[in-house]
């Protein structure tokens, strides 16, 4: 199976934006995660008629953007990019005079952003009730691509990346195909999700939700916890950063993206894509695998994810660190592979590789275990991975730039 | 209609199996893995609506549901023992 | 600098039936094809009942490649999107062979899912949240078609669904370039699918108010005489100095503001308009349109109907039309949106 011929150049990461149930910007994220806490909540918005309560990592009424609740439902994941975006623009001194004078991309992954799911339109339609058109109106206005361009006047390429749970990666990953093929020198990057009925009912009927907190890796694991929010990173080549003048956090310099070919629903047991994945990132990077210095895994903390996952690191990376930080933010679905290149990113920056929250036995079916404190690192490349449903898997490898001290 | 049957028909209409005939399924035979059925875990998750939805018996979990699902007989006995 | 893209498959299901062939048949000689709708459906409002015309798509051809029993659990949106894919590979097979494992699959869409989304709002609202169906709640996610079409091919290659309403195409194009030019993959199966479903219906007559047009107009700018279409065009692209050129080459591609420089790149071309019915556009289309002869701009939507994603849908129309003869490269795919988008394909 021949792999990727071409070694990527290194697309310059100049600004970082999140927000998630872990905190409201990048900076109180990140000390929620060095700090262990994590609260997942009962939501009181988001409610539904099973036998258990599934607890989820909701976004604080104190983070979340004006119009958030007052709005259009249509509208809340484009609010969301448009939040973390504000964020990662503002650091990577971006302003509107250069946003619009050059093609400045926009590429956003997103789940709930992109569907037509406004259960209390379809619930009116369904019943005949004969509901207004409002709603479908705010549909086709709220594609968080669109809502980012609109806001910025931004005249580059733009478009939502719809591969469920990879889709914040992929989106990553593609903006740096766009800037290494000439078509814009800047990209806003990321992706935005957001909790509601359809989705919890929908990953409750797969029984993959955990009644606790989760717990990735651990033996005694029982399924995820859903989360919401976004994660926004400003890639540029490294010409324009340098032509600006503005400070390299990171480059990203590895990018996989391969299928299972196997379940629309379940992983491959043998982790088949996810390890072709990881294999082109690290081609693309140049290094081996022993040169990545720590791991932020998928670690959704399913049965099946974290086992094969595992049992890939076993094999793989025998001697690298890693953690799921999913226990910090719940799976943010459309969110989590860009919301994980954040954490990735400020990981090598900080040199400090936070506790894998959540686990505590160790599982038999694997060799290696994910860290249970924070641990100092001296590290400059560090992997990230993002599987979706249906079997998309996307490897993101990013490295320091700055001089460790 | 008995309970073994129309198990046997939700299984057949709400899971697709257009090309099985309810009177060719053998009732000790596995249903799930490449035997019998051949039916898989999305599958499973799936067959606990359907016998929520015909039969008003809930499967709490899949632990449950991978000891119940061993065949029809042995569904079909859970489902008598636990319907209201 | 954009390298080319040779086209060196087509495949395509629509309103007008199954493949090249029959895409052929139902293109009239005159350039603009005069296809129609080949089914309706009624529509209730809170003024009365509507009867809408469509183009439906029929995906039971797909059983000449996939056993019934493997397309059990799949929808209607995945299953157009892979007839497409395997008929373009099928189109390829003679003068190609095709790698799978460094093949790709990126998918356009501007409605993703959205029937199955209803079908799983349907038991949830009717019978309840804990009777809801994992099953078509995991093709719900747009993303379905793709894990579909790379489960049933196989290939372990990269693959990309794409949400942009009528951005969609350009945007996959964009994408299935950096890829072929990154070496990440040696060929991309590009593809656009769409479907329609009783919600787009009302919505079309509660947007448009109207009597249901009987065709699409895509010259009368000024009328809304747009009508759904469903089902999926796919192209198989490679890099041009890999093959011979099969169909043609998508030399460019250019995405921006109907300024003079898009004018520009457009005037002294041959013009394949993705205008297809929708009065908000037309007049955005009129006035792009407006110092080009009108010998020159040719459109194919009422062969297909009107869909977000079917800038790809022209490009297969046109390529297929050019081997009846019916026009000759060079052209230019023209796609709007009510943004103030103008989406440039440059076919040679």
């Amino acid at each position: 199976m021949a792999n990727c011929t071409l070694k990527m150049n290194p697309v310059a990461v100049t600004g970082t934006g999140a927000l998630s149930a872990a905190g409201g910007n990048v900076s109180d994220m990140m000390q929620t995660i060095y700090s262990g806490r994590r609260n997942p909540v009962i939501s009181q918005l988001v409610r539904a008629d099973h036998a258990e309560h599934y607890p989820m990592f909701e976004l604080s009424p104190d983070w979340v953007p004006q119009n958030y609740y007052d709005g259009p439902e249509s509208f809340r994941c484009g609010l969301l990019a448009q939040t973390a975006a504000h964020e990662a623009l503002m650091q990577a001194q971006l302003e509107s005079n250069v946003l619009e004078s050059r093609p400045v991309g926009v590429c956003i992954g997103t789940t709930v952003g992109n569907a037509m799911n406004n259960e209390s339109f379809y619930r009116e339609f369904l019943n005949k009730y004969f509901p207004g058109t409002d709603s479908i109106q705010a549909y086709l206005k709220s594609n968080p691509a669109d809502m980012l361009a609109d806001l910025y006047h931004t005249h580059g390429p733009r478009q939502c990346i719809a591969n469920a749970c990879s889709s914040g990666a992929v989106a990553i990953g593609q903006a740096a195909e766009w800037i290494n093929s000439g078509f814009c020198d800047i990209v806003i990057a990321g992706g935005a999700d957001m909790l509601c009925r359809v989705i919890y009912n929908g990953f409750v009927s797969l029984k993959v939700t955990d009644i606790q907190p989760c717990r990735p890796f651990d033996k005694d694991r029982n399924g995820l916890n859903l989360g919401e929010g976004a994660g926004i990173i400003i890639l540029e080549s490294l010409k324009s950063a340098q032509s600006r003048n503005v400070p390299v956090i990171a480059t990203l310099c590895g990018y996989g993206n391969r299928c299972d070919a196997y379940h629309i629903s379940a992983p491959d047991p043998n982790g088949t894509g996810l390890e072709l994945a990881i294999n082109d990132a690290l081609l693309q990077a140049n290094i081996s695998p022993n040169e990545i210095g720590f791991i932020n895994a998928h670690g959704t903390a399913t049965l099946e994810n974290d086992k094969y996952e595992g049992m890939l690191f076993s094999r793989m990376f025998p001697h690298t660190l890693f953690h799921s930080t999913k226990g910090y933010t719940g799976h943010t679905l459309g969110a989590a592979g860009a919301i994980e290149a954040v954490i990735t990113i400020m990981t090598l920056e900080n040199q400090m590789l936070a506790s894998s929250v959540g686990f505590k036995t160790p599982d038999p079916d694997f060799q290696v275990n994910p860290v249970q404190q924070n641990m100092p690192l001296n590290e400059i490349y560090g992997l990230s991975n993002s599987v979706a449903f249906g079997g998309n898997n996307s490897a993101l490898i990013f490295k320091r730039e700055q001089e460790i001290v | 209609m008995e309970i073994k049957q129309k198990l046997k028909q939700v299984i057949v209409e709400d899971l697709a199996l257009e090309d099985v005939s309810i009177d060719e399924i053998n009732c000790d035979d596995p249903i799930f893995g490449d035997q019998g059925l051949g039916l898989d875990s999305l599958d499973a998750v799936e067959l606990v609506v359907v016998i929520q939805k015909h039969f008003g018996v809930q499967i709490k979990d899949m632990t449950k549901g991978r000891e119940v699902f061993q065949s029809i007989n042995t569904l079909t006995d859970f489902i008598k023992n636990n319907m209201g | 600098m954009f390298e080319r893209m040779a086209v060196r498959g087509i495949g395509v299901v629509g309103g007008f039936g199954c493949g090249n062939q029959a895409f052929h048949h139902a293109l009239n000689t005159t350039p603009q094809g005069c296809g129609c709708p080949n089914d309706c459906v009624s529509i209730e409002t809170s003024y009365g009942p509507y009867t809408w015309p469509i183009y439906r798509a029929d995906d039971s051809p797909l059983q000449e490649f996939v056993p019934k029993r493997k397309l059990r659990r799949t929808n209607k949106f995945s299953r157009l999107a892979t007839l497409a894919a395997y008929l373009a590979l099928k189109d390829a097979a003679d003068s190609l062979k095709t790698d799978v494992e460094r093949t790709a699959v990126i998918i356009a869409t501007g409605y993703g899912a959205s029937s199955t989304t209803f079908k799983f709002l349907d038991n949830v609202i009717l019978e309840g949240d804990s009777l809801a169906s994992p099953t078509l709640f995991s093709n719900s996610v747009h993303s379905s078609a793709a894990s579909n079409v790379t489960i049933l091919l196989p290939t372990h290659g990269p693959c990309l669904t794409v949400t942009q309403f009528e951005m969609s195409g350009v945007a996959a194009v964009f994408n299935a370039h950096a890829w072929l030019q990154q070496r990440r993959v040696d060929a991309v199966l590009l593809g656009c699918v769409d479907e329609i479903n009783d919600v787009l219906l009302y919505s079309y007559q509660n947007f448009f108010k109207n009597q249901p047009p009987e065709n699409i107009e895509p010259f009368s700018y000024k009328r809304q005489t747009a009508i759904p279409g469903e089902g999926a065009a796919f192209l198989l692209l490679t890099r041009e100095e890999d093959s011979d050129i099969g169909y043609g080459c998508i030399s460019d591609v250019v995405w921006n503001k109907p300024d003079d420089t898009i004018v520009d790149l457009i005037s002294r071309q041959r013009i394949i308009s993705a205008a297809s019915g929708h009065k908000l556009c037309g007049h955005k289309y009129k006035t792009l349109f407006q110092n080009i002869p009108p010998q020159d701009i040719f459109s194919f939507t009422p062969l297909y109907g009107s869909m977000p994603s079917a800038q790809i849908f022209d490009i297969a129309a046109a390529l297929l039309a050019q081997t009846k003869e019916v026009l000759s490269r060079p052209f230019v795919s023209v796609k709007m949106d009510r943004s103030d988008s103008a989406a440039l394909i440059n076919l040679t």
